[in-house]
């Protein structure tokens, strides 16, 4: 049920981009994963939860204070933009079809075991930017260290600190299952409009 | 279902891995034409620089060639095709049956001719041996040329400097990356490379090549140049040796449908060997990049398995770091008068972007130093989005924003 759900985002835009391998062992195992919904429609552009993420996720101090004084400056993972109008948190959505895992030839990038999530192995990560080339939302940071960086959901942590941070509630950390559909769109990687939820995308 | 798989590049190894995820235990025989495990092709360089370590080569895991349903060859090749016996014989004599096959056999370094010469100082770069012995004679130190000013051949130039030696670029054309870059942005990486220490020389043609008293000797068109060893890094071109008495038909590379099937029944081909549409461009070529190579091999898989799905494409991209520089090259990049460009540039921070636009579509990009938004863009080429406001692409913040609303 779930594969066949699946299977109808098989061609999305002119690459037909397949749903690569995690799609065929979500099959086996029929768990989905939990990702961070965007709601634009109560989003301020406080970026409250770059400056969360930047700290405790990238800075080397883990403290405000200091991470402020860090050089080179901690770059958060989320990017809060705005057109002026409307705001717009972009991080790593988290794609099936991956491009970024597909591109990356050191083995860096990789599903985790249990919860199927994409993450980077900074230690196997060279520093040659396929992944950087290849991410439709540009979620890839490039760190001073020359290592690629992008959020991993805060995956080995208990939860994502910029949901945790968000004072209005437009980051959301739900269940894939919640609403099936709505995730599976939002999850492939050559869908740039409907990752998110708000007005302009019903 | 018997699936022989020809070569153990990132092509046939993900069409291999895929097959295993998608079917419930197939026979699949892996052919690896080289006489070591399969390993990462692009991590070669790394590995010459010393920042990685030989073991970080082999990022698969090596479980999979010893599962029971997987026969796993090593150091032989594919020499035949019976198609109608439908068999493939390899180079230890043996036949062996398929049900579908898989060419992704890559590519071989051409060779100019001037570069035929018997001697044990000339080196291609394609495989882990070719590294490995590049690797011994580094020990030594001294001088390198390097021939040819391609992606391959800048990656060397960077491992080989970072080794110590002293290392010069002949190329035949005007500028470095001739494939990849207009002359401007050429410029740019160019100065980065011998602001490094590396010797560029243009405009050269090599008339002879002479081994005297354990040097090379070069004799150029104009003067001539002495080196301890030299590399050749010309390009590749398919192999495709074995596919005589079959449909197969090869122009730049093996031609395939979307399914990325032969025209012979049962055949597919995945990987540097085929040649697949260029969107950028419009046309078909050979794009022989790592990305493309992975996309193939699980389509073909994904096909070869009955399950159809098309490969519609994609646009030839670079991406490289060239001494703490790094480069980003997406799709038609050339000072053409039927394209509109705009640029931004601040050398300050060694920053430097150019679109390329044909009518409203972005058809390609070049970004040296920030690259952050380069995928986004690629996404833009590969999608034909049409884009309005043009100049604000060139922006470092709120692409998307600006984009998706
Ligand atoms: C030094 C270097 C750096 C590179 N850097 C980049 C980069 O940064 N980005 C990028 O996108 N690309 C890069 N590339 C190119 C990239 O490695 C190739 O696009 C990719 O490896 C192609 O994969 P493939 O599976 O099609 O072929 P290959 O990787 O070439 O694998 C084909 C295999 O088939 C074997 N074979 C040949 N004939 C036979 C036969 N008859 N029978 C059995 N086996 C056979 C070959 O020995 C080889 O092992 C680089 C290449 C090199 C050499
Ligand atoms: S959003 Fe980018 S970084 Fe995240 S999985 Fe997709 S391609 Fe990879
Ligand atoms: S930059 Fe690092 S993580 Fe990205 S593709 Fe290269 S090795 Fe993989």
């Amino acid at each position: 049920m779930i594969y066949s759900e699946l299977e109808k985002y098989n061609y999305i835009g002119s690459t037909n981009v397949p749903i690569n391998i995690i799609t065929i062992r979500l099959k086996e195992r029929r768990i989905l994963m939990k990702n961070i919904l965007v709601d634009i429609d109560l989003c301020v552009g406080c970026k409250t939860c770059e400056l969360q993420c930047a700290t405790i996720r990238v800075s080397k101090s883990k403290d405000f204070i200091k991470a402020v004084l860090e050089s080179p400056a901690p770059k958060s993972r989320i990017d809060v933009q705005t057109n002026g109008e409307e705001n717009l948190p972009v991080q790593c959505r988290q794609c099936e079809d991956a491009p970024c895992y597909q591109a990356c030839p050191s083995g860096a990038i990789y599903f985790t075991k249990n919860t199927d999530k994409v993450v980077i192995d900074k230690n196997k990560c060279v520093g040659c930017w396929m992944c950087v080339m290849v991410c439709p939302f540009a979620a890839i940071n490039v760190l001073e260290e020359k290592k690629a960086d992008k959020c991993d959901l805060c995956t080995f942590m208990d939860f994502p600190v910029c949901v945790d941070s968000c004072p209005t509630g437009a980051l959301k950390y739900v269940e894939s299952n919640d609403d099936l559909r709505e995730i599976k769109v939002k999850r492939t990687s050559n869908n740039l409009k409907k990752y998110i939820k708000g007005r302009n995308n019903k | 279902m018997k699936f022989v798989i020809s070569g153990c590049g990132p092509a046939g190894i993900n069409a291999a891995l895929y097959l295993d995820k998608l079917l419930p235990e197939p026979e699949i025989t892996l052919i690896n034409g080289e006489p070591n495990p399969p390993y990462s092709r692009i991590l070669t360089t790394f590995y010459l620089e010393n920042k990685i370590e030989e073991k970080d080569l082999y990022i698969y895991d090596n479980d999979f060639f010893k599962q029971e349903n997987v026969n796993y060859y090593e150091d032989v090749k594919v020499v035949s095709i019976n198609k109608k016996r439908k068999t493939v014989k390899i180079s230890n004599g043996k036949i062996i049956e398929y049900d579908k096959l898989l060419i992704a056999t890559g590519g071989d370094p051409k060779r100019p001719s001037v570069t035929r010469i018997d001697s044990d100082k000339i080196y291609t770069v394609r495989t882990l041996v070719d590294i490995k012995k590049i690797n011994e004679k580094i020990n030594i130190g001294g001088k390198c040329v390097i021939m040819g000013g391609g992606l391959v051949s800048l990656k060397m130039a960077q491992a080989l400097r970072r080794r110590g030696l002293d290392v010069t670029i002949l190329i035949s054309s005007q500028q470095v990356l001739s494939q990849v870059l207009d002359q401007e942005s050429a410029t740019i990486i160019a100065d980065q490379l011998i602001k490094n220490g590396i010797e560029i020389k243009t405009g050269i043609k090599i008339i002879e090549i002479k081994e005297e008293k354990e040097k090379l000797k070069l004799k150029l068109e104009f003067g001539h140049i002495e080196a301890d060893f030299a590399v050749i890094g010309k390009g590749v071109s398919p192999n495709v040796n074995f596919i005589d008495g079959t449909k197969i038909s090869v122009d730049w590379g093996i031609l395939t449908d979307d399914n990325l099937s032969t025209e012979e029944t049962d055949i597919y081909a995945a990987g540097d060997v085929i040649e697949s549409y260029n969107i950028a461009y419009q046309c078909r070529q050979l794009n022989s990049i790592w990305p493309d190579a992975v996309l193939q091999g699980i389509t073909a898989a994904s096909n070869m398995a009955g399950k159809a799905i098309a490969y519609s494409g994609n646009i030839n991209m670079n991406a490289v770091d060239i001494f703490a520089l790094p480069l980003i090259a997406l799709g038609q990049v050339e000072e053409l008068p039927e394209l509109k460009i705009f640029k931004y540039e601040n050398k300050l921070k060694q920053e430097y972007k150019k679109l390329f636009f044909a009518a409203d579509k972005l058809v390609g990009a070049v970004l040296i130093g920030d690259i952050k938004n380069a995928g986004f863009l690629k996404q833009l080429i590969v999608n034909q989005k049409l884009v309005t406001n043009k100049e604000e692409l060139l922006a470092p913040n709120n692409v998307l924003a600006n984009y998706i609303f």
